[in-house]
């Protein structure tokens, strides 16, 4: 904006406070601050020229709001100027994405999501909200297949998920049916892994000097110990090499990368590093690309491959027996 | 006294300011349609209650006063009709990169359902989201966003899938050009039977005219859709009966869907019978158990299974 061409000083005033209570709430002191350092028209004004200026944007439609905190009032734009264009099916989508991301049972997920919520409602019109409170109510009676997924980890999820943000090291006990007996590990939980139906605590095993992968189901205990995690960076890729049709249209999934003039590469293939947490995850994927796929790093996982492989195959040998 | 509805009306403007509520009317307009100098004129003579026509200059001034505060507004042109048109304003929604990213691992979640209805809700609703982003939040957004990424389905492919259900609800006999990761583009005749989600990634299950056998298209690889006609009496596919063990974890966290069924159960393993209509998809489904996963039945999907298992260890010599 060229500093000499005209503007109405006043009306740029009240725009520019339209602007600023449309991001946040803020006192009359805060507004006058914000008036008087203002780059391009600063000036001093008084309380009653602030008040006028929020009667005017209310007169012009402005749904101006305010609340008191600690004695002092303060105001903001309660709905956006441009609201999202939405339609009954986006709402009911809306309603059911919260729900559903209500039913897994992560405090961090369901408190991004509020937020999420929170700044989609200011620019939602009143007849989107009133539908998307009354979708809200026809969820809570009714359940669905989707949203009880992870019912049974109800009581677990809460602490694997505070476990994984507290940086300390863990106990647990773990047992399979197929264990005879239950192990003790000492774990540096990181994260957890969710799939369609079940959910993995992936962490670093400092004794086993490799990433591990837990099912909740299998879990019996969990407890904090005193020291802290020490391996939270460990970045362990596994390269893989993809061939013939998979090379021409593979597409990355979200930890992964393609590695350039990588050694392993030759004239028709690609190599890709993949940075998954869940190695035995990973394992099942590339198996699935059949000969297209070749594990090639590290190789601990390309002999674990082979191993798995050789596994299954002689799987099929007893079975013919 | 009836009281002059004009003068009513400046009453109602006591303790504001007229050129500040000219503005902001302006920008609420503008928010709405491009329009000419006649058509704002005309607008705050009856919304703002002016008593005369307001001069050119002064649409300019306000014009420029918006501008000052962020908005972008061309100006009348003949390309435009003569309008004033609001291109970008700062009443647009700010997202930091982290919140971005949470944005994303939510979304990321929500495809693990395998609920494709639900998937392209979601995707709907994001690309208007999108649309009230500021310049800066899109331009984070894109650079997270990587491209072909199977999270995010763009307007024309969900458009695409909504108007290849409404053929499978109908059976019809369709025309499409393929992208074959293989053998390039090719034409292929299919009657479409349904929409699924798998793994992720959204298919046309449909029957192959030409092999007679049922195949999964990725929605993102069909290119076009060219012909649609209703399809001649329908060929009743018959699927084949596949008898499968699971051992391991995979047979502790085992849940029957749709036609599967445990016929034997022991402590260490189980053994299911299912119904098969693709036998790609399920060969592809039996190798991601791993060494959790033996093919009992039929003998010829066994073989294929073997075979397979057989050529990846070779390519590993």
């Amino acid at each position: 904006m060229n500093k000499k061409t005209k503007i109405n000083s006043t009306a740029y005033r009240i725009m520019l406070l339209m602007k600023n209570l449309a991001q946040k709430s803020l006192s009359i002191d805060e507004l006058i601050t914000i008036i008087e350092n203002d780059e391009i028209d600063p000036k001093f004004i008084s309380r009653e020229a602030v008040i006028k200026y929020l009667n005017t944007l209310k007169s012009a439609g402005v749904n101006i709001c305010k609340i008191k905190k600690n004695r002092t009032y303060y105001y903001y734009v309660d709905k956006q100027p441009q609201l999202l264009n939405m339609d009954k099916n986006d709402i009911s989508s809306l309603a059911f994405t919260e729900n559903y991301i209500n039913s897994l049972y992560q405090n961090k997920i369901i408190n991004d999501f509020a937020k999420f919520m929170n700044i989609t409602s200011k620019f939602l019109t009143d007849d989107d909200l009133k539908l998307l409170n009354k979708e809200r109510k026809k969820l809570k009676q009714t359940q669905t297949k989707l949203n009880n997924n992870y019912n049974k980890y109800r009581d677990i999820l809460p602490k694997a998920e505070q476990s994984c943000s507290d940086g300390q090291r863990v106990f647990i006990k773990y047992r399979l049916p197929s264990d005879e007996m239950t192990k003790n590990i000492t774990l540096e939980p990181k994260l957890l892994k969710y799939d369609s139906k079940n959910i993995c605590l992936i962490g670093y095993n400092p004794i086993a000097g490799e990433k591990q992968a837990f099912l909740l189901d299998y879990i019996e205990e969990i407890r904090q110990l005193p020291q802290k995690s020490k391996y939270d960076n460990i970045m362990t890729p596994v390269m893989f090499k993809l061939k013939g049709r998979l090379a021409k249209g593979y597409n990355l999934y979200d930890n992964e990368k393609f590695v350039e003039n990588s050694e392993y590469q030759d004239e028709d293939s690609i190599i890709v590093a993949n940075y998954e947490d869940d190695k035995e995850y990973l394992l099942k994927r590339l198996l699935r690309y059949g000969e297209y796929c070749e594990a090639v790093y590290p190789k601990s996982f390309r002999n674990k491959f082979i191993q798995t492989v050789k596994e299954t195959l002689l799987n099929y040998e007893k079975s013919s027996h | 006294m009836v009281q002059n509805q004009n003068e009513k009306s400046i009453n109602k403007f006591d303790n504001i300011s007229l050129t500040g509520f000219r503005c902001a009317k302006i920008f609420n307009l503008l928010l709405k349609t491009p329009c000419t100098y006649e058509e704002i004129n005309q607008f705050l003579k009856t919304k703002a209650n002016g008593l005369d026509d307001i001069s050119k200059d002064s649409v300019t001034l306000y014009i420029n006063t918006l501008r000052a505060i962020g908005c972008e507004i061309k100006r009348p042109s003949s390309k435009n009709n003569y309008k004033y048109v609001l291109i970008d304003h700062p009443f647009k929604l700010s997202l930091s990169s982290v919140f971005l990213q949470e944005f994303l691992n939510i979304r990321k979640h929500l495809s693990l359902c395998n609920n494709w209805n639900f998937i392209i809700d979601n995707d709907n609703f994001i690309l208007k989201f999108i649309e009230i982003f500021d310049k800066e939040t899109i331009l984070r957004w894109n650079k997270m966003i990587k491209p072909k990424t199977s999270y995010f389905y763009t307007k024309e492919e969900i458009e695409k899938i909504k108007l290849l259900n409404k053929y499978c609800a109908k059976k019809r006999r369709v025309g499409l050009i393929y992208i074959s990761p293989e053998k390039g583009e090719k034409q292929m005749e299919i009657i479409a039977r349904k929409i699924i989600c798998e793994n992720n990634t959204i298919y046309l299950s449909c029957l192959n005219k030409e092999t007679d056998k049922i195949l999964h298209l990725r929605i993102d690889r069909i290119k076009d859709i060219k012909t649609v006609s209703i399809a001649s009496q329908e060929k009743k596919v018959v699927p084949i009966i596949v008898k499968y063990k699971l051992t391991g974890t995979s047979a502790y966290l085992f849940e029957p869907e749709n036609a599967e069924k445990i016929i034997k159960k022991n402590t260490n393993e189980i053994i299911i019978e299912t119904k098969v209509y693709n036998e790609f998809n399920f060969i592809q489904k039996v190798l991601n158990y791993g060494n959790n996963c033996t093919l009992i039945s039929p003998e010829h999907m066994k073989e294929q299974v073997l075979s397979k298992l057989n050529r990846i260890l070779k390519s590993y010599e």
